[in-house]
């Protein structure tokens, strides 16, 4: 080889090697959706579960919304519904983009309790999006990670 | 035997290029992250990728964070191109010998 500091391989076998050796080392820069899914679902199942727990149906009203003439009920349904339905096309964004079928799975997922969340009423919203949306993200975190495990034997 | 290219077929610099196929098409590794992955001096990398970037193979991008100098690393098609050829002349080799 033409300089001394860096020699061939020693064989095509090693240069083979070399190459799946760093293959796996460059897999450290994927992100692990396992690990996003099962913190978001967590979140949400908490975070929701707590506010369907201790919600009284009066919690605080935009001033805007009722001069619109909007009662507390929509605002709530609405706010809950219009939040889970962004994050769920973003997921769907997301997984188009990167081509992560888990990802874009859970986007129609959380996009679909979105919706179906304004059908259950207040405070059960809450409850709705606690579990279907919270419980969702935790399953496709344990898919997420059964795959990854079968992926890297 | 066909020949293997001379760039690539040295260790360290069949490392580095690996490593930036083994990325997505198009993404850039900023060059820390990059020396972390090799386990390689600052020094060494740079020298490894001068010479590929001659041969048309990486592309350097020297940019700002804030006041903080950041230099990203990406296979060019070029260089994409020249690593496929290159493990396909290893099986080659390899499937010829047994």
């Amino acid at each position: 080889m033409d300089d001394e500091t860096d020699p061939a391989p020693a064989s095509a076998a090693e240069a083979l090697s070399i190459i799946g050796r760093q293959r796996r080392l460059a897999q450290q820069t994927v992100p692990s959706s396992a690990l996003l899914f099962l913190v978001w679902g967590s979140a949400w199942l908490v975070g929701y579960g707590g506010l369907w727990l201790s919600s009284d149906d009066d919690g605080p009203t935009a001033p805007a919304a009722v001069l619109a003439g909007a009662s507390d009920e929509v605002l709530g349904l609405a706010a809950n519904s219009i939040a889970a339905l962004v994050v769920g096309l973003l997921y769907l964004a997301g997984g188009a983009m990167w081509r992560a079928t888990g990802m874009y799975v859970l986007g129609a997922w959380i996009a679909l309790v979105g919706a179906g969340s304004a059908y259950a009423g207040m405070p059960d919203s809450y409850l709705w999006l606690s579990l279907a949306g919270g419980g969702g993200m935790l399953a496709a975190g344990l898919v997420e990670l059964v795959r990854g495990r079968r992926a890297t034997p | 035997m066909t020949e293997l290219d001379p760039v690539i077929h040295a260790q360290a610099r069949l490392r580095v290029v690996a490593t930036l196929a083994s990325l997505a098409r198009d993404d850039r590794i900023a060059f820390p992250r990059l020396q972390k992955l090799l386990d390689m001096t600052a020094g060494n990398l740079s020298t490894h990728l001068r010479r590929l970037e001659e041969a048309g193979y990486v592309t350097i991008t020297k940019t700002h964070e804030g006041r903080t100098p950041a230099t990203y690393v990406a296979l060019t098609g070029t260089g994409r191109v020249a690593f496929e050829t290159y493990t396909a002349t290893l099986r080659t080799v390899l499937g010829g010998a047994s």
